[in-house]
């Protein structure tokens, strides 16, 4: 071991120029490949919406003065349900993938005390329109769905369907279904009875991508009053007859709602793919960018190592030949230059922890992220120590070549 | 001598030729990936109107007859379209009575609003059109400039007379022509009658109209038209910061109505500080006054915002911009130590031959500025070639649909930038390997050949 570290301490510059390229990289690539993480949340969590083709939405239907009564709005969601193709109808007060309209709400676990941060979807046949897979528990009944709330719905006792996420989040270790949830904190809060739990269903919130609760929903059943902005929801048998059912939409929503829209604001009529197609295209361009950052970082880093070592090896070849000549082995030379990095590369990693952690504090000072869970130093010091060692790997095997012939050429 | 030093320095760079391209390639990317942050950051920061901005200010005055919201632990987002984060409009009586105060320089009422236009003869329509309703003042005081015509009066504006300034691009769209005066748009059945052309006009941001985007890559209003009159015509903000209590029970969705509901901005153009304090003051004591508002359980409440406060109080430079320009310039930062290690290895292969040039005579401060000057030309051509990739960079940039990527370009301050950035670097970079190879013992080097 002292053969290794004293000519490091001998000649610093060198080692310590590795040192700070290792600690600078391993700062930028974590804090990278965080922002990274964050940003594919939205990208890999299933949504929970089948067949993304065969649903399509209208939204952005906003009424001048008073909003429609209900009776108005449900004649038009059965008038949708009639179009030939149409297997299922909702009227909803938001949906997922459009953020034009958003319910959320601190949710409790009645008796348990334990909180979370919900997005609320209300409307009817929702789970039959979004395609959600039901785990366990029921659908709501028809008379449920018929329900027409004073305001929203928010302040109603009533029944619910959680997703699987939500429920183990809410009733650890326990089955969700009968358990009741509380709306709001306040003692006067809502109360609603959980009937059924299905696999996912993504929240429609995006503002900060890195929520864990991206999939913490709840479905209420019925009708919201004095909505202003009402959206529509149309599942089709078949792909192929989307495009028809879609024309026939407009005209029904044209029809019933178009002389008391808001003129000038024209509703959408789009499929759902593509409302999320469009939803995350910003993520999408985002982590694009952020691993090519990241890779490129780790390149760069790479070559930096390589080109040091390279030289500095080159530097000691009479020293490396005298070894040989002494009785070394080639793999004692090999294993010596990858020790030699390794440690090089070990005390780059710790000053490149310690840097990753101060960056993000400060970052989340200044722009509000989340803190880096530990669990990111472990996977970055491990990636770094594997690209330290094959970044040695060439030089340490011209090293290891050296004849020991060349300790007797110069002298 | 500095002629013989760059001599030296060229025909070092080009004695290995593959470590320096990897030098002038490391380089490049660094500089190229803090150009193209930096030029995105420096769009969206830009003054939005050099000159004027300073002295715009604007005002808000709390006269909503309405408990104050509350924040409680459900919470409703209705965003119709973006809600700007403040609570900053204020309702039509409140708007008239500032501006007929004249208390400062200039003042206009501003308001965007949707409508559908077509020209006289309807032959040709524009739906979905952003619509800039304001008062007389607002042309002269935001430097829109005038191609064609006039502008209207104070007169006009208090006669309600349909009158329309329109920008040369809509024009064309409707008439034809970019010289529309005299020509007639129609909005829900009242004819506007177009007195003055200006060119398009879109400062970025657009910070009198937060609301309906902070940049747009195709253009602003393109039609400028009295509120009294756009009022009269049916149009009315489609939406409002908060309404008077009674009204909002009586009318429960989205309003804008100027007359119940806070729709309205007010902008005044303040030349001295002695002024700002003045109206600070008059606007305070103009809420004082509002006897109505006793039982609402509020405290008086105004302010004057100025455009810099107001573009950082709605966070108009989105985090994300910040945040790459400290990723990118941290990356910087490595392929600058990079090169310092690779520029310090290459030195130091060449001490043999430093250490006969010492010998032969030559200072260690010769050695030292040689080399220096050698590490700042690789830099500088790390610059040339920074320059295709921050252009391709800006093209990634540009093929993001998020609003003001389509603004993205280099304009010359930012080819300043660049050189200088590159220069810096070089110079920084060059030191530590130059020192250390002028440090080579003429003696030493001169035994051991």
């Amino acid at each position: 071991m002292r053969h290794i570290v004293k000519p490091l301490l001998r000649h610093r510059m060198m080692p310590l120029l590795v040192v700070l390229q290792v600690a600078l990289a391993c700062a930028i690539a974590c804090n990278a490949l965080f922002l990274l993480q964050q940003k594919l949340v939205p990208i890999v969590t299933p949504d929970g919406v089948g067949h993304p083709g065969r649903l399509i939405v209208a939204w952005n239907i906003a009424p001048r003065g008073n909003p429609w009564p209900p009776a108005t709005l449900r004649q038009t969601a059965t008038e949708l349900h009639a179009i030939p193709g149409v297997v299922s109808a909702s009227l909803a007060t938001s949906w997922p993938m459009e953020t034009e309209a958003q319910l959320n709400a601190t949710v409790v676990a009645d008796g348990k005390g334990i909180k979370a941060s919900a997005a609320i979807y209300i409307g009817d046949h929702l789970l039959d329109t979004l395609g959600l897979r039901l785990l366990a528990g029921r659908d709501f009944s028809a008379g449920e769905d018929a329900l027409v709330y004073k305001g929203a719905g928010l302040h109603t006792d009533g029944p619910t369907i959680i997703t699987q996420a939500l429920a183990r989040r809410l009733f650890p270790g326990g089955d969700a279904l009968g358990k009741v949830v509380r709306i709001g904190d306040q003692a006067n809060a809502a109360r609603r009875t959980v009937v059924g739990v299905v696999a996912h269903l993504m929240r429609n919130e995006f503002g900060q991508d890195d929520r864990e609760d991206v999939d913490y929903s709840m479905l209420f059943p019925g009708t919201a009053s004095n909505w202003p902005i009402p959206i529509f929801g149309v599942r089709v048998r078949s792909t192929a007859e989307a495009a028809g059912v879609r024309k026939a939409m407009k005209a029904v929503v044209q029809r019933e709602l178009g002389p008391d829209m808001i003129q000038g604001i024209d509703p959408a009529y789009e499929s759902y793919g593509d409302m999320r197609e469009r939803m995350l295209a910003q993520p999408k361009a985002a982590v694009w960018l952020l691993s090519g950052v990241s890779m490129i970082v780790l390149l760069v880093t790479v070559v930096g190592i390589m080109g040091l070592t390279s030289y500095w090896v080159q530097q000691r070849t009479r020293q490396i030949g005298v070894r040989r000549a002494l009785g070394a082995r080639r793999g004692n030379i090999l294993r010596d230059v990858q020790l030699e990095n390794l440690l090089v590369v070990g005390a780059g990693i710790l000053l490149g922890m310690a840097l990753a952690y101060a960056i993000n504090l400060w970052l989340m000072q200044r722009y509000e992220l989340t803190r880096l869970p530990w669990t990111y130093l472990p996977y970055g010091a491990l990636l770094m120590l594997l690209l330290g060692q094959l970044a040695v790997l060439s030089p340490a095997l011209r090293a290891a070549r050296v004849p020991p012939v060349v300790a007797t050429r110069s002298v | 001598m500095f002629r013989y030093n760059l001599e030296l320095a060229l025909h070092g760079l080009r004695r290995f030729p593959k470590s320096t391209a990897l030098v002038v390639l490391t380089v490049a990317l660094g500089l190229a990936a803090c150009m193209t942050t930096l030029t995105l950051l420096h769009v969206l920061s830009a003054d939005p109107l050099p000159g004027r901005s300073q002295h715009l200010y604007l005002a808000w005055v709390d006269t909503v007859l309405a408990k104050p919201l509350g924040s409680g632990s459900t919470d409703m987002a209705l965003d119709g379209i973006s809600y700007s984060q403040g609570y900053e409009r204020i309702k039509l009586a409140d708007a008239q009575a500032l501006l007929a105060a004249h208390r400062g320089v200039r003042q206009a009422m501003v308001a965007d609003m949707i409508a559908n236009l077509a020209s006289e003869d309807g032959k040709h329509t524009q739906n979905q059109q952003l619509v800039l309703a304001t008062s007389a003042d607002f042309i002269p005081m935001f430097g829109v400039p005038l191609r064609y015509g006039r502008t209207w009066t104070a007169a006009e504006d208090a006669a309600r007379v349909p009158v329309a300034v329109v920008d040369s691009e809509l024009a064309r769209k409707l008439f034809g022509t970019a010289d529309a005066v005299g020509r007639g748009v129609r909005i829900n059945g009242t004819v506007f009658r177009v007195v003055g052309v200006s060119t398009p006009y879109a400062p970025q941001p657009r910070f009198y109209g937060l609301n309906f985007g902070a940049y747009s890559s195709d253009g602003g209003e393109g039609l400028y038209l009295p509120y009294t009159a756009a009022l009269d015509a049916g149009l009315a903000p489609p939406d409002a910061d908060a309404c008077d209590a009674d009204y909002q029970a009586a009318n429960h969705g989205m309003s804008g109505d100027p007359r119940h509901c806070a729709s309205l901005n007010v902008w005044v153009q303040l030349d001295t500080p002695r002024q700002v304090a003045d109206y600070r003051s008059f606007l305070q004591h103009y809420v004082e006054q509002q006897k109505a508002l006793v039982g609402f359980g509020k405290p008086a409440r105004s302010q004057l915002t100025s455009v810099a406060a107001w573009l950082k109080r709605n966070d108009v430079v989105p985090d994300s911009a910040r945040l790459n320009v400290w990723l990118a310039g941290s990356f910087l930062l490595l392929c600058m130590l990079n090169v310092v290690g690779l520029l310090s290895a290459r030195f130091l292969r060449r001490s043999p031959e430093v250490g006969i040039r010492r010998a032969l005579g030559a200072p260690r401060r010769a050695v030292f500025l040689r080399h220096v000057l050698e590490a700042s030309l690789a830099c500088m051509l790390g610059g040339v070639l920074a320059l295709p990739l921050t252009l391709l960079g800006v093209w990634i940039l540009r093929q993001q649909d998020n609003g003001f990527s389509g603004l993205v370009r280099l304009d010359p301050a930012m080819f300043g930038v660049l050189f200088t950035l590159a220069l810096a670097v070089g110079v920084l970079v060059g030191l530590l390997p130059a020192w250390r190879v002028s440090r080579v013992e003429p003696g030493l080097q001169v035994k051991s050949e």
